[in-house]
């Protein structure tokens, strides 16, 4: 019985639904319209730069107009009451039209813009002619309504004159309908198939349906009420399928996106290096496995540091301004030291690169852990320093004689002095003036031995002494004189011709004088076997052309074999008994350290030439 | 020593230092000291003709000390050469020694050892001016031989018999007679055996 009833009821409310058939279907377009509107408008309000989406938004927000009016059309009371809505309803279809011009022209591959533009300028105009001298565009006069049947429902239909303008809107019609299929077949051309299927597709057939059923409407052949929402519905639908392919493109995007994000982890944790992100403030966001690795600290330690802290207490470089100039500049490179947990520093190359992440400046610091290498580069500097003491020790040997005679000298003075004034004392009335000067001589010559002991004493040093601006010209006289026992020993002169006025070179005072040394024992020692012929050692200083300080010395000695005038710099060649071999290595390595050059070449006569220079820029002017 | 004029001590070293302190050293000892810096100067230098000594360094630039001491040999002064050196190797040694040097002392040197070997020298030197005094003394007495007395005397010397001499000469046995007394008279000596022992080795015969 209840049964019966419901369903007698629901029999009543079907019929009655019926009987409003074509307002309920034309109620649901607008809304489904102005729902999808909704959507793609928020979507674009999130992003302003996808305009496709507020034009599609435009458009749908239009065709739910266009339904609304069309709706009411069909339930006018009066010609006028149809007119008065006809006007806006060609509102609706002129905003539609635009956005669908403008959805092309964001949307598709490439479109024919120009005439978009004409076709869009038209579209505005024929709102002339729909508000000004006629009932709307569609009719100069409507002159009654007619009730027609429609999905069950009776609504009415206009039937009147036709306005002549309408003819300019039809065209407009043809013209969107070349326009989309001329954007269709580009899009199609560049491989976007379903897109130019889709919006070609729709707009044909809307164009087609659209323009016919306005001829039959606007024309009077067949009375009927304007559906146009309807097909626009059918753009609306084809075209919010091919928006949708971008929801899936997103989704399979964050599935690109973690595959990404996986694989820049490994680089990150894979890579050697040390590598950190951190964020405007300071803040370590994100970091490898190395930076714990390295500095012992532990992801919750490393997540509370900030790039400040590094430099305040875990790092011992001062480099602040590093950090901002990465900040500023885009990016810096510098070598810096790191504190770590168990108080070993590092020593790192760091770059810091400016990196915008969504509009938000990050520094990312890229390290390198160079500690290694740099202890290998003190050792070897230690044993740089070490070969270079080894050859002062070995000089000095060779220079045995030469020292033994030159501290003999004032021995010898002094003693003779010595017991020559005792000896005058005993005298009765010694002669006072003479012991003066005596004591005057001892006194001179104990100075004298103390420099030679001093010499050698700094030679013999084990670590070299500081930097200081050196006066060669001085420096080359005290080794000569150095030498002079050895000079006179092996009967080889050395002849100094000094220019006035040399610049002095910033160095090591003792490591130049080792330099001065090798180069005139190595010139006597090349003469030593030479006779028949006169043996000396010029030694030449003087500023060149290019201001260049330049030594020679110069020997008449046997000459290098051509092929090892570049050898002989080479440790632990030596053509010398007794000798080494680094005596001329150690040389060059003091010289290039001091930006100064080494070469030997052969003198047209006998003998040879070493050339030691000072460029310019490494000189300190008197 | 103190009977005799005093010696001449040249020193010959480069380092004025040393040259100096030598000088007063010497000075102290007594002896007169000319001092000269390199090996020319000395060798330029008119030397007095009197008995004294050199001390020579052997390391000195340009002409060495070895080289001055052989330079010196050529003129027979009797001038007695002590090396002073500070280095002296086993070939310096023996060239030295060689060619007669007294002494190579050490530098630094003693002023005992120094002044010792100074002393020997000297005395040395004033021996062998004295033979050369005498000996100029016994030229002085052959001088005033004639050519004849001369040959007589050479031949006497030879231990040849008057007669032979007489027929080797081409003269009388008699006259030959005559020239030897004069020789022996002229000479002041007794004998042939005093005539050799005193002029045997100046006449070459």
């Amino acid at each position: 019985m209840l049964a019966a009833m419901s369903a007698e009821t629901a029999a009543t409310a079907w019929t009655s639904l019926g009987q409003s058939g074509a307002t309920i279907v034309f109620a649901i377009a607008p809304a489904v319209c102005a729902t999808l509107g909704l959507i793609y408008g928020v979507v674009w309000l999130r992003n302003r730069d996808f305009k496709a989406y507020l034009m599609f938004s435009l458009l749908c927000f239009s065709t739910a107009g266009m339904g609304g009016v069309e709706l009411a059309m069909m339930h006018a009371r009066s010609p006028e009451a149809y007119g008065a809505l006809q006007r806006i309803h060609q509102v609706f279809i002129c905003t539609g039209y635009l956005s669908a011009i403008g959805f092309f022209e964001k949307f598709m591959v490439s479109t024919w813009s120009r005439l978009g533009i004409i076709l869009c300028a038209t579209r505005v105009i024929t709102l002339l002619p729909n508000f000004i001298g006629a009932a709307s565009l569609n009719f100069r006069v409507i002159t009654r309504l007619q009730p027609v049947r429609l999905l069950g429902e009776t609504v009415f239909a206009p039937v009147g004159k036709v306005n002549p303008w309408i003819v300019l809107a039809q065209a407009t019609v043809v013209g969107l309908f070349i326009y989309s299929t001329h954007a269709s077949v580009r899009t199609w051309r560049a491989g976007q198939r379903q897109k130019a299927w889709l919006a070609g597709g729709s707009i044909g057939v809307f164009t087609f349906v659209g323009l016919g059923q306005a001829i039959l409407h606007s024309w009077g052949i067949v009375p009927m009420p304007l559906t146009i929402a309807w097909f626009f519905l059918l753009v609306v639908v084809a075209m919010g399928y091919q928006l949708s392919q971008g929801i899936l493109e997103a989704e399979a995007m964050v599935g690109d996106l973690q595959a990404q994000k996986a694989l820049t982890d490994a680089v990150f944790d894979g890579m050697p290096g040390l590598l950190g992100l951190y964020g405007k403030d300071g803040r370590l966001l994100r970091w490898n496995r190395n930076l714990e690795r390295l500095t012992g600290y532990s992801a919750e330690e490393l997540a509370q540091t900030t790039v400040q802290d590094w430099y305040r207490g875990m790092a011992l470089g001062r480099s602040d301004n590093r950090w901002s100039q990465g900040l500023e500049a885009g990016r810096s490179v510098f070598e810096t030291r790191l504190g770590t947990r168990n108080g070993d520093p590092l020593t790192v190359l760091i770059s810091f690169a400016r990196l915008e992440l969504r509009g938000i400046v990050h520094l990312l610091a890229i390290g390198i852990d160079i500690t290694e290498e740099r202890r290998m580069d003190q050792e070897l500097s230690l044993q740089r320093r070490q070969l270079a003491h080894l050859d002062r020790v070995s000089a000095m040997g060779l220079l045995s004689a030469s020292i033994a005679h030159e501290l003999n000298q004032p021995l010898t003075a002094i003693l003779s002095n010595a017991q020559a004034g005792i000896r005058f004392l005993a005298a009765p009335d010694p002669n006072l003036a003479e012991l003066r000067e005596i004591f005057k001589d001892i006194a001179e010559e104990d100075a004298r031995a103390g420099k030679v002991i001093r010499g050698m004493r700094a030679l013999l040093k084990k670590e070299a002494g500081t930097t200081d601006v050196v006066d060669l010209g001085p420096l080359l006289e005290d080794t000569a004189l150095m030498l002079r026992g050895e000079s006179v020993i092996r009967n080889i002169p050395i002849r100094l011709d000094l220019g006035r006025d040399l610049p002095g070179v910033r160095g090591d005072r003792v490591q130049f004088q080792q330099v001065a040394l090798n180069l005139l024992v190595n010139a006597m020692e090349a003469m030593d076997a030479v006779q028949g012929r006169e043996r000396w050692i010029d030694v030449k200083a003087g500023r060149t052309g290019a201001g260049d300080l330049r030594i020679q010395v110069i020997d008449r000695g046997t000459g290098i074999p051509g092929d090892q005038l570049e050898q002989v710099f080479q440790p632990f060649r030596t053509s010398k008994r007794g000798g080494m071999g680094i005596g001329l290595s150690v040389c060059r390595s003091i010289l290039e350290s001091v930006g100064g050059r080494i070469q030997a070449e052969n003198n047209e006569g006998p003998g040879a030439t070493f050339t030691v220079l000072f460029p310019a820029s490494s000189l300190e002017l008197p | 020593m103190t009977a005799d004029p005093p010696a001449t001590v040249y020193v010959v070293d480069d380092d004025p230092p040393v040259c100096r302190s030598l000088e007063r050293l010497l000075r102290s000892a007594g002896y007169s000291v000319r001092v000269f810096h390199s090996a020319p100067e000395f060798l330029a230098d008119p030397r007095d003709q009197a008995p004294g000594c050199v001390i020579l360094d052997i390391l000195m630039p340009g002409m060495d000390g070895p080289t001055l001491q052989e330079s010196l040999q050529p003129e027979h002064r009797p001038l007695p050469v002590i090396f002073l050196s500070g280095y002296a190797d086993v070939t310096t040694t023996v060239r030295v020694m060689k060619h007669g040097a007294t002494d190579l002392l050490q530098k630094p040197v003693e002023d005992a050892t120094l002044l010792a070997a100074v002393e020997a020298a000297v005395a040395a030197s004033r021996q062998a001016w004295g033979e050369q005094k005498a000996d100029a003394r016994l030229q002085e007495r052959l001088a005033v031989l004639t050519r004849r007395e001369r040959e007589v005397m050479e031949k006497v010397m030879t231990g040849a018999l008057n007669k032979q001499i007489a027929y080797d000469l081409g003269i009388a046995e008699k006259t030959v007679k005559i020239h030897r007394g004069q020789v022996m008279h002229k000479l002041r000596v007794e004998s042939v055996a005093e005539l050799v022992r005193l002029f045997g080795a100046k006449t070459g015969a």
